[in-house]
């Protein structure tokens, strides 16, 4: 049996036959069309850096430029229904102890009160809050600082009690030539004459709020990535880099959390805040680094966008002066302002994110027509828009939303799970339902509240799988 | 220029190099492919697949084998998987009776290896297979079996089956070339 194998065996190692010329031409392409896709991928990569550095290194707004938008009070439309509410102190002394977290502030602001309430006795403030077509009158003097001061105990006891007293002051007709006009004071002075009495208006009007008259707060979108992608590789084709393009229906999620050291008893914004869907969009580049694993990266834009009806309110308690909530309540009550004058319409924020992510995908059945797959992401994202209002909690007022106030990049992380189906050879479809979630706030700063936000999408793409 | 210097050379992308590699190993690969193909064109096929895989997996030989078998293994391997891909295989055993037939006098008889590979170039598409990656390229049946999806067992019949077939067709090939010699 060998000698015939042996026999074979010779003869095969001296057999030779030549091929035809056409092969070697055919050879020959195929390699220089290899060089011109690894040149197209590269210069993908480098068109994407280049694409993506705009927003990555854009210069930050020029402040005095925008002087106008950044303290924005909002100009007379509907004057015949913008009444405006003195706030008494009790409003006053709230808001500063709540926004500087310092009671002795109240006694510095007390100035500033008495602008605020002549601003406001200033009869209508009707806010118009259609982007970029409205008259605003700007506020440009009341830049801010924080006020840091430690808060002495006897203010702080001083300011209780203020709380709790009446107001005697009536401002309803104090008008003041210069005076600016700004954002309606949605909440009712709040008159009361015990704790127990403060506690019960509190109350009420928690009860009473009525989300068509409430005052826009600041808020914002978020974004989520989420990237998925691909495979099919080894029975569609066999590839080991793919390129996937795709758009995700996107909803939203967002939380607020207070910093410092408040207790939060009602927070009307988790009810209130309205997210919309927003469409994701995803140009990845995957490269597969074993049979079931591959990598992927590349560029999109994500959006968030949230509807923010015309009043929000926060109440809660210092927890300086009281570790649980007291009883009867003393509660340091803020309420969010109506930036548009009738109290019942809605302002949209909406900020956008460029991602830049990077994730491993595992195939569960990489030698199907037919894929599933589980991945993981980490994600950078670059603030590329915003659009919007956020809050003053110094001022009181209402400020076109700045990329200043924002945190310029996010990091975020996820899940997904891809279903992959291959449409022909080298042409996949998926469906990628993923969630992303992003550990930092969206603001800069701590006040008002810190917003997070996390967003679950369904990517629909469509994967070229690169021979 | 060695080989190292040759993949080197290739691996810089010089047009030149890479039609001098294909050039030096082309005819006995395309004869390997021959073996396993059904015919000239489709091992010309083989080859060219073959040789793209090649020069795409050039940075991966380490220079610490002989070049022409790193070589060999692709065209066999790509072979394969064109022969797989198009589901010719199956696990089917034909019962065909397994008769030894230790004839030395065939095998003592000069034979012309062209007249050779075309013998197991008749074979059937699955014994050939099995044939060659056993009897030629030296694997086991265990191997075989792992490579085309099919049992030991299976590839021991198929080597079988192609054996006989062979020694059947051995001798009146011989006679064939002795008629053509005595004409020249």
């Amino acid at each position: 049996m060998d000698d015939l194998n042996n026999k074979f065996k010779t003869s095969a190692e001296n057999f030779s036959l030549t091929p035809n010329a056409t092969v070697w031409t055919k050879v020959e392409s195929a390699i220089q069309k290899r060089k011109r896709r690894r040149r197209f991928i590269i210069f993908f990569l480098i068109a994407s850096f280049i694409g993506g550095s705009p927003f990555l290194f854009r210069k930050k707004e020029d402040l005095s430029k925008n002087e106008n938008n950044l303290k924005e009070t909002i100009s007379s439309q509907q004057p015949s229904n913008a009444i405006i509410n003195k706030p008494n102190s009790t409003d006053i002394v709230t808001n500063t102890l709540v926004e500087n977290g310092s009671m002795s502030s109240q006694v510095q602001n007390s100035n500033e009160e008495r602008q605020f309430e002549n601003k406001k006795s200033n009869n209508s403030i009707n806010a118009s809050v259609k982007s970029n077509t409205k008259t605003r009158s700007s506020l440009s003097a009341l830049a801010k600082e924080p006020r840091k001061e430690p808060i002495e105990p006897e203010v702080a006891v001083a300011a209780i009690e203020t709380l709790a007293t009446p107001p005697t002051q009536s401002i309803q007709n104090s008008e003041e030539p210069n005076a600016q006009k700004e954002i309606a004071f949605y909440n009712e002075p709040i008159k009361t004459d015990s704790g127990s009495e403060m506690k019960a208006e509190i109350i009420q009007e928690i009860s009473r709020a009525d989300t068509s008259q409430l005052a826009v707060v600041d808020t914002t979108k978020m974004e989520s990535v989420v990237d998925k992608k691909d495979s099919l590789s080894i029975t569609a084709k066999k590839s080991r880099w793919s390129i996937s393009l795709g758009i995700a229906p996107t909803i939203s999620h967002s939380k607020y959390k207070e910093s410092g050291d408040y207790q939060i008893i009602s927070n009307y914004r988790d009810s209130s805040d309205k997210n919309i869907l927003t469409f994701n969009y995803h140009l990845q580049l995957h490269c597969n680094i074993s049979k079931k694993a591959e990598l992927f990266t590349g560029i999109g834009i994500r959006t968030i966008e949230q509807e923010l009806l015309s009043h929000q309110a926060v109440y809660k308690y210092d927890t300086n002066y009281v570790i649980s909530q007291p009883d009867p309540v003393v509660a340091i009550g803020r309420g969010y302002s109506n930036i548009n004058g009738d109290s019942t319409g809605v302002v949209t924020n909406k900020i956008s994110y460029l991602e830049f992510p990077l994730g491993i995908r595992y195939n569960l059945l990489p030698a199907g027509k037919f894929n599933i797959s589980i991945d993981g992401q980490v994600g950078l994202n670059k603030l590329i828009g915003s659009e919007g209002y956020i809050y003053d909690a110094v001022n009181l007022t209402y400020e076109k939303i700045n990329s200043a106030d924002l945190n310029s990049w996010m990091y975020s992380y996820g899940v997904g799970l891809s279903l992959q189906y291959s449409i022909i050879r080298g042409v996949n479809i998926e469906l990628s339902p993923s969630y992303a979630h992003f550990p930092n706030s969206i603001y800069k700063r701590e006040d008002p509240l810190q917003q997070y936000f996390d967003q679950t999408e369904i990517l629909f793409s469509i994967r070229y799988l690169i021979k | 220029m060695n080989e190292s210097e040759l993949v080197k050379e290739c691996l810089k992308g010089k047009q030149d190099s890479q039609k001098h590699l294909y050039e030096l190993y082309a005819p006995k690969m395309l004869g390997v492919c021959y073996r396993y193909a059904n015919s000239h064109e489709e091992a010309e096929d083989f080859l060219q697949e073959a040789f793209i895989t090649i020069f795409r997996k050039l940075d991966q030989w380490k220079g610490d084998g002989e070049l022409g078998a790193w070589i060999r293994k692709i065209v066999v391997n790509t072979s394969l998987n064109c022969i797989k891909a198009r589901h010719r295989f199956t696990d089917h055993v034909n019962a065909i009776p397994i008769e030894e037939v230790p004839d030395q006098t065939i095998l003592e008889k000069e034979s012309h290896p062209d007249e050779l590979m075309e013998l197991i170039h008749q074979l059937p598409e699955g014994c050939k297979a099995v044939f060659n990656l056993y009897a030629i390229e030296g694997y086991s049946h265990e191997e075989i079996g792992k490579m085309l999806n099919i049992k030991p067992s299976t590839s021991r019949s198929q080597y079988m089956k192609a054996r006989k077939m062979l020694m059947q067709k051995l001798d009146p090939a011989l006679k064939n070339l002795q008629n053509d010699e005595s004409y020249g």
